[in-house]
């Protein structure tokens, strides 16, 4: 279970926690006027406290994959030529433009 | 008030003939089509009260005993009042649709899914100081602005808890305009975003392999602090978490289970209950003429903004990027997507963006929520 977490994400779950405490333990409460930034503030940080869990997310990147433009077969990017009709795969942005 | 009744049967005729063509979103439109034709042709003078009335639901019921007796009278009353009043019923679509969300396509790349997603929320942001400008409370302002999401459980939920005494009219101009997303947006990708622009293939893309604990970690983690941050709203991501943690639990029967019956039956007994609560009453409201105007305004900024995001991107990217993911921010996981796939298809039939869309689709759900949780946990904190 400890190998899901490293320093990225619990330092992206601690942004969060501090975000929480703004939002929910808002020292200007008490007061006569809520205060509507403190609240804000706290739920940004919480917000880039997930993004930041997120990026701490192990990916394992399998492959880079091309559509083939004309018989829609997945093909490695690397590769040239379609596996499957044989038709080249490179400079479809030039084709459209 | 019988011509608005006629006028009533004819609409739902049309919304039915609609969905069946798929020109409107079946699964929706059919249901809502049928519930309002009939609701406005089964009118009797109800025996208990003298009335006019249906045998379909009385929505204005409030005491226990009232209840009971609606309960034995009429034949919805018990899926309303067990399902809608409180919300449940958006929060099992919400379990359907954690269930069919694939986070992978999220995971992959979620900084471009974000950075697409928040400005397709344009609408959701925008329409509540023109709401406030058309003379609605800023409840019920706040209500009509999640439309802008383009999330109808959402919608459905939020307007529950903010303005109650509309959700009925916001449920139904939000889900009428959600089936209009899938003909009407196109028609403002056309205007514009020029061709060359649509076409761009981006056939390239990353298979990124994340392990089910990870995402179910994600889950229970962002979940759990939104739910901190939003105790209001927290059925809600409950509910979309614990969709998504099943799916990746990979436990067969609940993933059948949410899918198949959660998300199908909720659909259907939510477009059914929804057209049979638009009776002739709620549509002769002077209210409803302002809500269908917000609503159309509240999808038309979050569309202009998604597609601003979009050619943001574009431009950032040196033209890798097709503008129209931004239009898939709008959230309504999967149609947005589709509908955009299916528009770069026709501009260039090489336009492979179904896997590119999903990301900031799925962005979108979250950030909408995260803005209806906003405003439910701070427009009644911040009104007197």
């Amino acid at each position: 279970m400890f190998k899901l977490f490293n320093l990225r994400k619990l330092a992206g779950i601690s942004i969060s926690l501090i975000g929480v405490l703004m939002v929910r333990a808002n020292p200007y409460e008490a007061g006569s006027s809520p205060a509507l930034y403190t609240r804000m503030l706290g739920v940004m940080a919480a917000c880039a406290g997930i993004a930041i869990f997120a990026s701490g997310i192990n990916k394992k990147i399998e492959k880079k994959l091309r559509i083939c433009p004309h018989c829609f077969k997945k093909n490695e990017a690397e590769n040239g030529f379609c596996r499957k009709c044989k038709k080249p795969l490179a400079d479809l942005q030039k084709e459209t433009e | 008030m019988a011509l608005v009744r006629i006028a009533l049967i004819l609409i739902g005729f049309l919304l039915c003939y609609l969905g069946y063509k798929h020109i409107l979103d079946p699964l929706l439109m059919i249901p809502m089509g049928a519930g309002i034709a009939m609701v406005n042709a089964g009118i009797l003078i109800m025996p208990n009260t003298g009335e006019l009335g249906t045998m379909f639901l009385d929505a204005l019921v409030n005491s226990p005993a009232q209840h009971i007796d609606a309960f034995q009278i009429y034949f919805l009353q018990p899926v309303y009042a067990l399902t809608f009043s409180n919300g449940l019923i958006a929060c099992i679509v919400f379990i359907g649709i954690g269930s069919i969300t694939e986070l992978d396509f999220f995971i992959a790349n979620p900084k471009m899914s974000l950075l697409l997603a928040i400005p397709a929320e344009l609408g959701t942001i925008l329409t509540f100081p023109i709401a406030l400008m058309f003379g609605l409370t800023a409840a019920e302002a706040g209500a009509v602005s999640i439309i802008g999401g383009a999330d109808g459980p959402m919608v459905l939920f939020a307007s529950l808890q903010l303005a109650k005494h509309l959700f009925v009219p916001i449920a139904i101009v939000a889900y009428i305009y959600l089936s209009i997303i899938y003909a009407g947006y196109p028609f403002m990708i056309k205007i514009l975003i020029p061709k060359h622009m649509r076409g761009v293939p981006m056939t390239d893309f990353t298979v990124t392999q994340v392990s089910s604990g990870e995402k179910i970690a994600f889950s229970i983690v962002t979940g759990s602090i939104l739910c901190l941050l939003f105790p209001v709203a927290s059925p809600l991501f409950a509910s979309f978490f614990l969709g998504v943690i099943i799916r990746e639990s990979k436990i067969t029967r609940f993933i059948k289970f949410t899918d198949d019956v959660c998300l199908s039956g909720a659909t259907l007994f939510l477009g059914f209950t929804l057209g049979c609560l638009l009776s002739a009453d709620i549509v002769a409201d002077p209210k409803m003429f302002k809500l269908i105007i917000l609503g159309f305004i509240a999808l038309f900024l979050s569309g202009l903004g998604g597609i601003i995001g979009g050619l943001i991107a574009y431009k950032v990217s040196g033209g890798k990027i097709n503008p129209l993911l931004g239009i898939a921010g709008v959230s309504c996981i999967p149609t947005t997507a589709k509908v955009v796939h299916k528009c770069a298809q026709e501009a260039n039939p090489q336009a492979f963006i179904m896997p590119h869309a999903m990301g900031p689709s799925i962005a979108g759900v979250i950030t909408s929520a995260i803005i209806a949780a906003c405003y439910i946990t701070m427009i009644p904190h911040f009104t007197p």
